[in-house]
């Protein structure tokens, strides 16, 4: 019998025999941790629930509707369908935008913590500047995707931008190229944008990592004969796996936020090239007035998430973390 | 806008704005928060909006009121044909739902005339697309600055160059074929191919610059000429020392002479209204002669009424109101008011598509398709 029914089979048989001993239970009960720490957790929990886990439920429901234009759709279960998921299978944008989001998630985040994991042991290495490159390294990331995609944006002129011009000055014609006007590297630009700004982000992660690791190991290495590079490649960097993980999760979770970038660059349409799931999103619905293809597209990328961090989330189950 | 408020003000004292800016999103946010009262049967008095098939959902959804009685007489004698059409959202089923205010036209081309003069060429004597792909290539030959100034970081601006040269080669009936959801594959495919020689010659940065930035190349000396709708003209007169008529032309798009390609900016009439009879008011007042003269001579645009007093308008605005009334107004592909936000949405698509890949077949399947949507 749970706990609820108990307090009403009390409350409604009044006395009885068991009067005093229910009372003393229902008073335990009341001063347990479940009820006295409710007022802390109950609010948050049904707000969260509401408007997050309410907004993403309600969002599928959506999707199974064929609601478009500024006329309410039915919400009835004969009209609930998944028409709006088998539209998805032979629309190109989605195929574009699903294989440039992928690989956005796949190929920055391995980027991005490589670069990350180099930054951190080059400024772990260093004697003197320390703290200023650490801080150079990681501006970027203090910075909106808005500034940095119009800056980027002049980086990438292949007139008077910063980059081209670099490699003409050395001589280098052959690799000024135009950047994102040709379709075959504009996505690579814009991970390298990205790169830019997400690479101090894991290089702090990192950083912080390494300090945790006492000198003893290098000491030993050291004494085994092991040299710099084997060091760090059988010693260190294996120490490092639980701060990879978490910098993985989030640098994923940013590239799937790309969209500010990517719409300050080329507006709703990136064109098949560089068009990712959240800025196709947001074309659909709010460019077309396809609501519930947009919803579609959403839950989509809902899921997407939920593989991405679940996984996280049972590796720190597992190692008792959470 | 604050031109028209005063002047609506100054006619209905006892009526009072209340004007409610939503910020950001160049519009889209306004146009996420007006679609959501207008579900929920609370919409604002009226808003400012593309009229024409943008309208077309707010029509489908019963959300616009038929405003034929503020129409009738003077102001439907006195618009333009294409205005008329914008205000019934973009079909003749339609009744009118929506009063345009002012209208840009978008088939123009804008040139540097010191360039033009330093390679031998007249501007004005392009008959088609066509000639206008061999000017081009004589200015590249020319010149060393690129001939085209164009924005090919964003899809729509390549849609308008497509749309003016499917006009500028096949007359309007390529359009209304085309609008109507006929097959017109090999004129559509042929704009195509010119479009696509065309965006060869645009400055090398072409996509990493926005339309304001290729406006701007004509003046700053980059470019020679520009395919754009008049609000260009605004960046053209706000450059320094860069005066209409010495330093840069404008003519009709090649081919497009007597045809006005029109987008329109107007005020929709929501029903169920808040307030019936200052909104009256209101499409009155901008529908008027009066409200278009204070309202368009700032914006850089024409009124959509033909017997507005223009003397106040600059030399390029005169002209331009002088080729709308004689000439034959189509609705714009590239903008609202000639396609409802799905078929929009979808010729972008395909634009950008067509950017990336320049696959002229599949392009012009996609963009017809788009119409049928």
């Amino acid at each position: 019998m749970s706990a609820i029914n108990k307090i009403k089979s009390t409350l409604e048989n009044g006395s009885s025999p068991e009067e005093h001993s229910k009372e003393g239970r229902i008073r335990s009960y009341l001063r347990s941790d479940f009820i006295r720490s409710m007022p802390f957790w109950l609010p948050p929990t049904l707000l969260m629930g509401l408007f997050v886990y309410g907004g993403i439920f309600w969002n599928f429901v959506i999707s199974l509707t064929d609601f478009s234009g500024v006329v309410r759709p039915e919400y009835a279960l004969s009209n609930f369908d998944f028409e709006m998921y088998t539209r998805m299978l032979g629309d190109p944008s989605f195929h574009a935008a699903a294989r440039n989001t992928i690989l956005l998630l796949v190929v920055f985040t391995l980027l991005c913590l490589l670069v990350g994991l180099l930054l951190a042991i080059l400024v772990d290495n260093l004697l003197k500047w320390q703290s200023i490159l650490r801080t150079v390294f990681l501006l970027p990331f203090a910075l909106s995707f808005v500034v940095t995609g119009v800056f980027w944006q002049w980086m990438y002129n292949p007139e008077i931008g910063t980059i081209n011009t670099m490699f003409n000055l050395l001589g280098l014609d052959a690799l000024a190229l135009n950047w994102l006007g040709n379709p075959s590297l504009r996505l690579g630009a814009v991970m390298f944008a990205l790169i830019w700004q997400y690479g101090g982000y894991a290089m702090i992660i990192y950083l912080a990592s390494l300090r945790t690791i006492p000198q003893e190991h290098y000491e030993a290495a050291k004494v085994d004969g092991a040299g710099f590079f084997v060091t760090y490649w059988k010693v260190i960097i294996p120490q490092l796996s639980s701060a990879s993980v978490s910098i993985a999760v989030v640098i994923m979770v940013f590239s799937l936020k790309a969209f500010a970038w990517l719409y300050t660059v080329f507006g709703s349409n990136p064109g098949p090239a560089a068009d990712i799931l959240g800025v196709m999103m947001y074309r659909v619905a709010f460019s077309a007035n396809q609501w519930a293809y947009g919803a579609a597209i959403g839950s989509v990328l809902f899921v997407g998430t939920v593989m991405i961090v679940t996984p996280y989330l049972y590796y720190q189950y597992k190692r008792g973390e959470l | 806008m604050e031109e028209l408020q005063e002047g609506f003000t100054e006619k209905y004292p006892n009526i009072e704005i209340n004007d409610n800016p939503v910020a950001g999103g160049g519009g889209t946010n306004l146009q996420a928060v007006i679609r959501q009262k207008v579900l929920e049967g609370d919409p604002p008095s009226t808003w400012q909006d593309w009229p024409g098939a943008n309208l077309q959902d707010y029509v489908d959804a019963g959300a616009l009121k038929d405003i034929s009685y503020i129409f009738e007489g003077e102001i439907e004698e006195n618009y333009g044909d294409g205005a008329l059409l914008s205000a019934r959202a973009g079909d003749e089923e339609n009744p009118y739902v929506a009063m345009p205010l002012n209208i840009h036209r978008v088939n123009n081309v804008f040139w540097d005339i010191a360039s033009v003069e330093e390679a031998g060429v007249d501007m004005t004597s392009i008959g088609d697309p066509r000639e206008y792909v061999e000017v081009l290539e004589q200015l590249d030959g020319e010149l060393d600055i690129a001939p085209l100034g164009l924005s090919m970081a964003v899809p729509w601006t390549i849609l308008q160059l497509w749309n003016a040269n499917l006009v500028g080669l096949h007359g309007v009936e390529a359009y209304e074929g085309f609008q109507n959801g006929d097959d017109v594959t090999s004129e559509v495919e042929e704009a195509l191919e010119v479009t696509q020689t065309q965006m060869g010659f645009a400055t090398e940065d072409a996509s990493s610059v926005g339309s304001d930035a290729a406006r701007l190349k004509l003046p700053q000396g980059d470019a020679v000429s520009l395919m754009e709708g008049d609000w260009a003209a605004g960046n053209l007169f706000a450059a320094e020392n860069y005066e209409y008529g010495d330093d840069w032309g404008h003519a009709p798009y090649p081919g497009t002479d007597g045809v006005y390609t029109i987008n329109t900016d107007g005020f929709p009439y929501p029903k169920p209204n808040p307030t019936p009879d200052a909104t009256d008011k209101w499409m009155e007042w901008v529908g008027s002669a009066e409200a278009q003269r204070r309202f368009c001579q700032p914006k850089g645009a024409i009124p959509c009424r033909t017997d507005v007093d223009m003397s106040e308008f600059s030399e390029l605005l005169q002209n331009q109101a002088d080729d709308y009334q004689s000439g034959t107004g189509i609705l714009t592909l590239a903008h609202g008011d000639g396609v409802t936000p799905q078929q929009g949405t979808s010729l972008k698509n395909a634009m950008a598509r067509f950017r990336d890949q320049g696959n002229v077949q599949a392009t012009a399947q996609s963009l017809m398709d788009a119409m049928t949507l």
